[in-house]
């Protein structure tokens, strides 16, 4: 196994709110290495975007608190960085995307003058060399007559169009890692595939690592090596993208994959019953065990840990400790 | 481009523009079409009634009315630029930063706006100009002071939406330091709002130092500036009533002009007004 270029160790991420203190991230633990396309999925507001940015350092600190934990990039912890270090570690070495390309552009700069700012900031280009820069950026991301894009405002574009913008603008500086959150959610499905195709080349042609947060199991299946699967703030399972479609361990995630609508299932669609517990009072022991049909008498007391359960396989729930299961279907 | 088209087809806005207009040809042609020098003194002359030779009569020295009220718009459009240019420049940037940092800088920037919003703005300027000393630069400074919490309440308020707007975190994200986002991508967005307000306040801010000349506080004698010469005109207003209204029409028609301009570009360029 080659050197991990991230790898985020008990992360525990607080939010202070008027109802008490939310522990909106659970000792989560991930990595990633190099030219990897890691999936993170689970439903709203179980901190997918919130790991994110903790990684960025960008969460408003108040009311938010990195607790403990360490992320590791490129063998530095990024929690110990000056504010002056994180900055040049952002844009440089690790970029972000964002679910809403609509308006993740100043809407009064034309789209070059943005995207130049970011290669003078970083690059030390100048002016013409940016352009220059730019408009190759946005020929990687198969936007034809980039000069004549340049001068555009970011009205004059579509959502598709916006976003490869943002993807063009987020790669210019060559990152080792692109944090894409939700970058799909907003666009139709034929453009969600474009875009999910230019991640994955650019991804392969600079050995880049992506972390692709969603919440649709088919862009997982489409697009990563590997998922880990969050609920109300913990990892719960982490497996290969083939391992986990076909052996997943966890109740979460069999119910999730469950509840993709396919052909056969067109009349009813399948849900998971109950709803994401409140993270202020998080249920005892697993996370997931009021909604959990399988739930054995140790579930509500003990926290289980993520443990190994094969080749690059990790769940965390009693039920998989130690036995192997069967292939479970839903009642 | 757009605005102006829209613009133009307001009656009110080209009411106000074309009164405007007619200020700024008179203060920049002031030395071409006056018929004679503002302080050119005539005692020969002195006190005569509007007529065909001096068109808005003459005062006590002799000095034509008319020619004096030219060379007066250069002074007060020159007041009113400065000071909405200072106001605006410092109140934007004031209320930006508080806006987007948030917090104790916030509170501490807008308790200070507060406390200077407090005093009745004539009051304050008035302090401020008679402690600094009768001049007219001095007038321009201390006008402009009373009116930056108008921009910084403004602009503090449109900062607050513009910080959420997800462009504002993509830079961030992409290595930009706080100044570079207030410059680059909070005060631009907040534009809009500053250019209606600064029309609509460049009326007030020659109305103030109209004011401040009127007590003595503002621009000096021979000065030709619309307000000091109401203040000595009002000595003569019984029996030479066209010394004192003349200038006073004039600053009249431009703060009027200046209003009902702003009002109109309010219409055009204010997202929350627009239909």
């Amino acid at each position: 196994m080659s050197k991990q270029l991230l790898d985020v160790q008990g992360l525990s991420v607080t939010f202070t709110t008027h109802q008490g203190t939310a522990r909106v991230l659970e000792k989560v633990s991930l990595s990633l290495q190099a030219g990897e396309i890691l999936g993170l999925v689970g439903e709203t507001g179980c901190g997918k975007s919130v790991l994110a940015r903790s990684i960025l350092r960008l969460i408003p600190q108040p009311p938010g608190r990195i607790h403990e934990g360490r992320i590791m990039f490129q063998e530095k912890n990024l929690l110990k960085l000056s504010a002056r270090a994180m900055r040049s570690v952002r844009g440089r070495c690790i970029s972000m995307i964002f679910q809403e390309p609509l308006s993740s552009l100043n809407p009064v700069f034309t789209i070059g003058n943005q995207m130049r700012e970011m290669a003078r900031l970083h690059l030390g280009l100048g002016r013409e060399a940016a352009n220059e820069h730019c408009a190759a950026m946005l020929a990687r991301v198969r936007l034809p007559d980039a000069r004549g894009l340049l001068r555009k405002y970011p009205h004059e574009l579509s959502g598709g169009q916006r976003q490869r913008v943002m993807i063009a603008m987020e790669l210019s500086c060559g990152p080792q890692l692109l944090l894409a959150d939700e970058p799909t959610t907003a666009l139709d499905v034929t453009v969600q595939g474009q875009i999910l195709q230019i991640i994955k080349e650019q991804a392969a042609q600079r050995d880049m690592a992506v972390l692709l947060i969603t919440h649709d199991m088919g862009v997982v299946a489409q697009t990563c090596d590997r998922v880990a699967v969050m609920y109300a703030g913990v990892v719960v399972e982490t497996a290969t993208v083939a391992d986990l479609f076909a052996r997943p361990e966890h109740p979460y995630t069999q119910g999730l994959i469950a509840a993709i609508p396919g052909r056969e299932r067109i009349q009813q669609l399948l849900t998971i019953p109950g709803t994401v517990p409140d993270l202020v009072t998080p249920p005892p022991g697993c996370r997931y065990h009021p909604r959990c049909v399988l739930r054995v008498k140790n579930c509500n007391r003990i926290e289980p840990e993520l443990s190994t359960i094969g080749a690059q396989h990790a769940v965390a729930c009693h039920l998989s400790a130690g036995k192997p299961q069967e292939n479970w279907r839903r009642p | 481009m757009l605005t102006l088209r829209i613009l133009s087809r307001n009656p009110s806005a080209a009411a106000g523009g074309g009164i405007l207009a007619v200020m700024v040809c008179m203060a920049l042609l002031a030395g071409v079409l006056a018929p004679y020098e503002p302080v050119e003194i005539n005692l020969s002359e002195r006190l005569q009634g509007p007529g065909a030779d001096h068109w808005f009569g003459t005062d006590e020295m002799g000095r034509d009315i008319f020619s004096r009220i030219m060379y007066g718009a250069r002074i007060s459009l020159r007041i009113g630029f400065f000071v909405v240019a200072i106001a605006g420049g410092l109140g934007a940037l004031i209320g930006a930063t508080a806006g987007y940092l948030g917090g104790w800088v916030d509170n501490l920037m807008m308790r200070v706006m507060d406390v200077i919003i407090s005093f009745p703005s004539l009051v304050l300027a008035m302090a401020l100009a008679a402690a600094m000393g009768p001049s007219l630069n001095n007038a321009i400074l201390a006008v402009a002071f009373v009116m930056i919490p108008k921009f910084a309440r403004m602009v503090r308020g449109e900062a607050l939406a513009v910080r959420e707007m997800p462009f504002v975190l993509a830079s961030r994200v992409a290595g930009a330091g706080h100044a570079w986002i207030i410059l680059r991508h909070i005060l631009p967005n907040c534009l809009n709002s500053v250019i209606v307000l600064a029309t609509l306040t460049l009326g007030d801010a020659i109305l103030i130092a109209a004011s401040l000349s009127f007590i003595g506080l503002g621009a000096q004698p021979p000065m030709p500036e619309w307000g000091a010469m109401i203040s000595v005109g009002r000595k003569f207003l019984m029996d030479q009533w066209w010394y004192a209204t003349f200038p006073g029409l004039f600053i009249l028609f431009t703060v009027v002009g200046f209003n009902i301009l702003g009002d109109a570009l309010r219409d055009v360029l204010d997202p929350r007004i627009r239909r």
